[in-house]
């Protein structure tokens, strides 16, 4: 049995964690914009952050600024939300489902918006119907599940999760079957690197449309952060307690979807950064609920941009984030499981 | 029973001997395999790259003797300009690259053209005649010619062919050393939806109609990826895309506005007859031609292309185009 | 004045079994009243009816005079606390984290808790006796230290009305003995305490009210001396006991099987 440190000791490591990580955050954001295939000097990039401030609209921008305006910006942004959101859906997820290794795509959403995208690739559209494509699949996966939990008169999250598992394998071989029918020239392809995750292809709307469900969701998931996690403690007992177990439970749901669906659409399937970093964080920044949200959504952040980083710059052909993020979480949590010693869970 | 057994053997034997009789000679194709063939095939199954080796047998004259329809993600309108007959003709290859072996089974073809090494494993097995066609340098083109004329015993017209190949290149090597190597402007070929170079060859005929292709490294992949910090670090003075819809999106993505190419509005769509021209095709030395008159517009004007296109559809497809079929060759394809 | 009072309440389950069979029952002001029953007798059943967790197939629960169908849940757990006979909780919580849960039907909508919160929640686990306890991860205490504490939470609550469910369950005679006091307390500071066992025990040594629970049906209510003779005990565990009587805490088995 291990005793805990003093509780003001915990929460001033706690606390301190939390700033170091906002602050490696904002040091890899500086980089990130530094770091790209095309040449741009530290004294290049510093005259046009102080040009931005004074530029005329009307000129057209120079090489340089579409660069860091319209390429490696909007990509940045992205790949913080995409964490931050992924990570928060997850940590909400884990709490209202008592598990400490569920992932945001539990009840059906990476499925769907996978098929959602297929479809809309198989019938050749645009960029902007790709995405509207896996975001409303994603919600209808989530919705179904939903629905069938409704149906078979489950009453308990654990009949919800096993619709989960049920539509995502539906979803799955859905995903399959488009597959098998496209195009091999083009379209497979198409798919096949949808899948795969990734941000090469980011604009500044892209951006925009991420980052706005994310933030809202964000908000209500840290407005309502204390009644959340009592949702960890069981029906039973959180009802007892004066939670509305259903409601809550809907709100969580809808709102880990939407920020889920959302990083989906603009970034193809990026898997184990909604599990790996909530788990991490209640041990780096301890359980209190408003600390622990904003420490998943920054470690999130951090750690997909980081990726995102190696992705675009390490190698000579970019690696899908995707592949990437697997490739690293995987490995590392299975690390951490060898490390955990403590009873932590249970 | 004896005689039963020696009426089996003598029918074995007869059906061997009258289909030996058929098979009158043997064939290597270019790789190394023999395989044989009629003296005249009078069915030919296409198989992989359809347009492609479509287009080969256009050039012969042979196009009557196709048996088998282009699949409908690689048919274009003007495969049945130049060969009205393959209009409902059967399908045999799927979207997996899944073959229909039994409905080329019941095609009874005289020859199958492939360029694909599997395909040729995959009917070898079957005993069907097969006969792979390579075509990986761009003069191996000429090479290709000669089997096939060989084959169908157009030896002329592959010979023909041939001249007029070199012709060309001679003719567009005259004109392109005119110009100063400093001067060559930078040019790619490219899928903007993906970001890929999708065809080395694109290096080859940017190269020789004057222009400096940005993606020519030396590799020995077919494709090649890049990123938009790359294209936008390239600054490509022309930009050639493979359809229409590419163009608009080119033309109109913000993040584009600073590359030459689109500010100078020196981006254009790769004329498609038979097949893509960007891509290997029959049509490689109008390719070519066209290049140069969109890299170097002094030298080589709009109406000499034209002329040349005529000339080339009717001297070796023996088809006479209108005005407006040879506007909507050279308009490329229109894309999604 | 009752606090709570259970009228005809009839429980079904799906499978047509019925869980409850007309139960009623009340309790007032500093009362404690023990549910006893054998194992399967419905216990449970009747505590979520009781804490509104499951609706009645028929009859119904009254909170301070309210039905309780037309309360909301924070409503519910301002008047009534729920002491569950293990935490379900699906992480390492420390204690005073434990505690404040108790305090969530008071943050309001989006509030989190106040100095105010943590303040009454460090009090109830000093009256416990527990507040050493404070800064300890809960899940590495002992079973009675986690009880404790699962009853300081719902002092936490500041809740007229407290129900147990099997509180003393897998605890040794000491921890017994510390739970049974605490309850005792409570009773005494003015709560009204319902509690679930199967040891008439604990009954006949907090001098209360119970309630003969079997297969569903109050069989006897009443208190303890006049409802728990061991004829009743018999009929109610279908086995012979015998009956030992002592006047002296701590807890004595009064009622022990006698083996064949």
């Amino acid at each position: 049995m291990k005793y805990l440190p003093a509780r003001q000791d915990a929460d001033a490591r706690a606390n301190a964690a939390i700033i170091m990580t906002a602050a490696a955050l904002l040091a890899l954001t500086l980089l990130s914009v530094m770091l790209g295939r095309y040449p741009l000097s530290f004294d290049q990039l510093v005259g046009l952050l102080i040009k931005a401030g004074r530029h005329a609209s009307g000129d057209a921008p120079t090489t340089e600024e579409t660069i860091v305006y319209m390429v490696r910006l909007p990509r940045i942004v992205a790949a913080i939300m995409v964490g931050a959101g992924l990570s928060m859906a997850g940590s909400a997820y884990q709490t209202i489902f008592r598990n400490p290794i569920a992932s945001p795509s539990l009840l059906g959403v990476s499925a769907g918006a996978g098929f959602g995208a297929s479809l809309a690739l198989l019938m050749r559209g645009s960029v902007i119907e790709i995405e509207i494509g896996a975001f409303t699949g994603g919600l209808f996966a989530v919705a179904l599940s939903f629905t069938a939990n409704r149906l078979i008169g489950g009453r308990s999250v654990v009949t919800l999760v096993l619709c989960g598992m049920v539509m995502s394998a539906l979803f799955q071989a859905l995903i399959s079957m488009v597959k098998f029918v496209a195009d091999p020239v083009e379209v497979l392809a198409s798919i096949a690197f949808w899948l795969m995750g990734g941000l090469s292809k980011i604009n500044s709307q892209d951006a925009i449309a991420v980052s706005v469900p994310v933030i809202c969701c964000a908000v209500i998931l840290y407005a309502f952060r204390w009644r959340i996690s009592v949702l960890a403690l069981g029906e039973a007992e959180a009802a007892s307690l004066g939670v509305d177990v259903a409601r809550l439970r809907l709100l969580v749901i809808v709102c880990a979807t939407l920020m889920s669906a959302a990083t989906v659409c603009v970034a193809g399937i990026i898997g184990w950064v909604g599990l790996l970093v909530p788990h991490m964080a209640r041990a780096v920044f301890g359980l209190a609920p408003g600390r622990l949200l904003l420490g998943s959504a920054l470690g999130g952040a951090l750690f997909v941009l980081l990726v995102d980083d190696i992705a675009r710059a390490a190698f000579v052909v970019e690696i899908p984030l995707g592949v990437l993020t697997a490739l690293i979480g995987a490995p590392f949590f299975l690390f951490l499981l060898m490390r955990a010693q403590s009873d932590r869970w249970s | 029973m004896r005689l039963r057994e020696l009426a089996t053997l003598v029918a074995f034997f007869a059906v061997v001997g009258v289909a030996g009789c058929a098979q009158a000679r043997v064939v290597t194709d270019m790789s190394g395999r023999s395989v044989a063939l009629p003296d005249q095939p009078m069915r030919v199954v296409t198989i992989g790259a359809v347009p492609v080796l479509n287009s080969f047998l256009f050039a012969l004259g042979e196009q009557d003797k196709i048996v088998n329809g282009p699949p409908p993600e690689l048919a274009r309108k003007f495969q049945y300009v130049f060969a009205p007959n393959l209009t409902g003709k059967p399908i045999v290859q799927g979207a997996e690259k899944g073959l229909s072996v039994e409905t080329i089974v019941t095609l009874k073809p005289d020859v199958i053209l492939t360029m694909d090494v599997a395909t040729v494993q995959a009917l070898a097995a079957f005993n069907l005649p097969v006969v792979l066609l390579r075509w990986t340098a761009p003069d191996d083109v000429k090479a290709l010619m000669a089997l096939l004329g060989d084959i169908f015993g157009k030896q002329s017209a592959a010979r023909d062919y041939g001249a007029y190949f070199d012709k060309t290149t001679q003719r567009i090597a005259a004109i392109v050393a005119q110009i100063d190597a400093a001067h060559r402007p930078r040019v790619l070929y490219a899928n903007l939806r993906r970001l890929t170079q999708p065809h080395r060859i694109a290096d080859w005929w940017i190269a020789r109609a004057g222009g400096r292709s940005v993606t020519d490294n030396g590799r020995t992949e077919e494709s090649y990826t890049f990123s938009l910090e790359q294209f936008l670090a390239w600054d490509p003075q022309i930009l050639i895309v493979a359809d229409r819809a590419e163009l608009e999106m080119a033309l109109h993505e913000p993040r584009f506005q600073n590359v030459s190419a689109v500010r100078d509005k020196h981006v254009y769509v790769a004329p498609a007859g038979a097949h893509l021209w960007a891509n290997r095709t029959i049509e490689q030395p109008l390719t070519l031609i066209w290049a140069t008159s969109i890299i170097l517009p002094q030298q080589l004007p709009a109406e000499a292309v034209r002329a040349d296109i005529d000339d080339f559809y009717q001297r070796f497809f023996h088809v006479k185009l209108s005005a407006e079929q040879i506007d909507e060759i050279l308009a490329g394809a229109p894309g999604r | 004045m009752t606090r709570l009072e259970a009228t005809n309440v009839c429980f079904e389950r799906k499978d047509d079994v019925f869980a409850l069979r007309d139960i009623s029952l009340r309790i007032g002001e500093g009362e404690i009243l023990c549910v006893l029953g054998p194992n399967g007798a419905g216990k449970s059943t009747l505590i979520r009816c009781l804490l509104g967790l499951l609706s009645p197939s028929s009859g119904g629960v009254r909170v301070m005079g309210e039905p309780i169908e037309r309360m909301s849940c924070e409503k519910i757990a301002q008047r009534m606390a729920y002491v569950p006979q293990s935490t379900e909780a699906a992480f390492a919580y420390d204690v005073e984290h434990m505690v404040l849960f108790g305090r969530s039907a008071y943050f309001g909508k989006l509030g989190a808790p106040s100095a105010q919160d943590r303040k009454i929640a460090h009090d109830a686990l000093d009256k416990i006796g527990v507040g050493h306890l404070r800064r300890r991860n809960f899940i590495a205490l002992s079973g009675g230290e986690r009880q404790l504490i699962l009853i300081a939470r719902a002092l936490a609550q500041e809740t007229p009305i407290i129900i147990l469910d099997e509180p003393t369950a897998s605890l040794d005679l000491g921890n017994q003995r510390r739970v049974l006091e605490a309850v005792r307390d409570l009773a005494r500071s003015g709560k009204s305490v319902v509690m679930t066992t199967h040891l008439p025990d604990q009954a006949y040594n907090l001098q209360c009210d119970v309630a003969l629970l079997k297969r569903g049906r109050v069989i006897a209510q009443g208190p303890v001396k006049e409802a728990c003779t061991l004829s009743a005990m018999n009929a109610l565990y279908e086995t012979e006991l015998r009956l030992l009587t002592g006047d002296e805490l701590p807890l004595l088995h009064s009622f022990s099987p006698r083996l064949r």
